[in-house]
C-alpha cells in the first residue's frame, strides 16, 4: 500500500498500486505508521446508484449529498463515479465504473485533490503553482494552466541547476509559529518534477499572460482574489472554502505577493528575476 | 430604479464578507460559487448595506439604518440603496418576498 508523508500528514492509498501517485510516493517516505488520511479507490463493474442522503447542491453533472452518517458524497448523475469523504477528508472512498473512459484522469485528479483538501482541513493553503527553492527560500509561482509555470520553471532550471523544484504543479504552505513554510509534494505535472523538501516561503508570484513582461503589486482585494483563485479548495465544502479564504488573507498580509504578466518569451524569466531582486 | 418601500429582501446564503485594508470583498462558497464565479468588491457603504441585508430588510429599513449611521440625507441614501439593490438583483444575489 503506497504511503507517504506530505507536508507533515501521512497519506495511505488503497487500491492504487498501479497509480502514478504510487510511484511518486516513494520519494516521500512515511514518518508515521498510522496514516492521517486513507484514500481507497474501488473499481466497479456496474453503474452506481444515487446515495440515500440529502441533496445539497450540484456542479454540472455532479450532485453533492450529505449522507446520514455525516459523510459527504459527490455523485455523477449517470453513476460513473462517486467520491465519499468525511469532513476533513481523512477517510475517502472513490468508486469508479470500469466503463468510464475518463477513469484514469479522474482518479489522478480526485486523489490529488483529496490529498490537498486534507492538508487544507489541517491548516495548510495549497497552491496550484510551482515552488522554486533558491538560496534557502521558496518562491511560489502560481497560476492557472497555460499561464507559464512550466515554461518559466524549465528556463529557470536550465539556467540555474542549483534551483530545487518543490513541485511544478502543487505546493502546500503551512504556518509554523510566525513562519510560513512551503512544502514539496508528489502532486506534480507531466514532467514529474518534485522534491520532498520544506523551506520558508519568501514570495508569491501570480502569473498571467500579457503583452509585456511586467512585475507589479496588485491592490489588496485583487491580491486576495487572485491568490484564492490559485488555491485548491472544494467549492462544495463551505467550511474549507472559508478556511482557505481566511488563510489566504492572513498569508497576503505576511508574504509579499506580486502579479507577473508575461509574454512567455525568452526574456520573461530574466525580467522576473531582475524585478524580484529589485523588490528584495 | 424605485424599490417598493415595504418589499422584503434578503441576501441569498453562501457568501463570505471580509475586510481587506479598508476595502471589502465578498466571496461565494458552496452552490453560490457555482452560480457566481468571481468575487465582489465593496466600499464601506456597500459593506454596511451588505451586512444589513444578511437579514430581511425593506428599502425603508435600509434607509433608516443608513441615515442613522452616516451623515446623509434620506434622498441620497435611497439613491445609493436603489443602485446597490439593482447591482445585487442583476447578479441574482437577492431573495425577495412580499411582506
Amino acid at each position: 500500500m503506497p504511503t507517504a508523508t506530505i507536508a507533515g500528514r501521512t497519506v495511505a492509498l488503497h487500491g492504487c498500486d498501479d497509480m502514478i501517485h504510487a510511484e511518486k510516493f516513494a520519494a516521500f517516505p512515511p514518518t508515521s505508521g498510522v496514516p492521517d488520511q486513507v484514500i481507497t479507490v474501488v473499481d466497479c463493474d456496474e453503474r452506481l446508484a444515487p446515495p440515500a442522503g440529502t441533496h445539497s447542491g450540484n456542479d454540472g453533472m455532479v450532485d453533492w449529498y450529505r449522507l446520514s452518517d455525516g459523510k459527504r458524497q459527490l455523485f455523477h448523475r449517470q453513476g460513473l463515479f462517486s467520491l465519499t469523504f468525511d469532513d476533513d477528508f481523512s477517510a475517502v472512498t472513490l468508486c469508479l465504473c470500469r466503463d468510464f473512459d475518463e477513469r484514469d484522469v479522474l482518479r489522478y485528479l480526485y486523489v490529488s485533490q483529496c490529498i490537498a483538501y486534507h492538508a487544507l482541513a489541517h491548516g495548510a493553503v495549497v497552491f496550484h503553482g510551482a515552488g522554486w527553492l533558491c538560496d534557502g527560500k521558496v518562491v511560489v509561482v502560481a497560476g492557472d494552466s497555460g499561464t507559464g509555470k512550466t515554461t518559466l520553471t524549465d528556463r529557470l532550471t536550465a539556467r540555474d541547476p542549483s534551483v530545487t523544484v518543490l513541485s511544478d504543479e502543487t505546493v502546500i504552505v503551512t504556518k509554523e509559529g510566525d513562519t510560513w513554510i512551503a512544502h514539496g509534494t508528489p502532486l506534480c505535472g507531466q514532467d514529474h518534477r518534485f522534491a520532498a523538501v520544506s523551506a520558508p516561503l519568501s514570495r508569491i508570484v501570480i502569473l498571467a499572460r500579457g503583452e509585456n513582461d511586467r512585475l507589479y503589486i496588485p491592490p489588496a482585494a485583487s491580491t486576495v482574489f487572485r491568490l484564492l483563485e490559485t488555491t485548491l479548495r472544494p467549492i462544495y465544502h463551505e467550511a474549507l472554502c472559508t478556511a482557505a479564504l481566511d488563510r489566504v488573507i492572513e498569508l497576503a498580509k505576511a508574504i509579499p505577493v506580486y502579479g507577473f504578466d508575461h509574454t512567455a518569451g525568452p526574456k520573461a524569466l530574466t525580467v522576473l528575476s531582475a524585478a524580484l531582486s529589485e523588490q528584495a | 430604479m424605485t424599490i417598493e418601500r415595504m418589499f422584503l429582501m434578503k441576501l441569498k446564503d453562501g457568501f463570505l464578507l471580509r475586510e481587506l485594508a479598508g476595502s471589502y470583498v465578498v466571496v461565494p462558497v458552496g452552490q453560490a460559487a457555482v452560480d457566481l464565479r468571481g468575487m465582489i468588491t465593496l466600499n464601506e457603504t456597500g459593506a454596511f448595506l451588505w451586512k444589513q441585508l444578511q437579514t430581511s430588510q425593506t428599502a425603508q429599513s435600509l434607509c433608516e439604518a443608513m441615515t442613522e449611521i452616516y451623515d446623509v440625507t434620506a434622498d441620497k441614501a435611497n439613491e445609493d440603496i436603489a443602485r446597490f439593490v439593482r447591482m445585487l438583483t442583476d447578479h441574482g444575489l437577492l431573495e425577495e418576498e412580499t411582506a
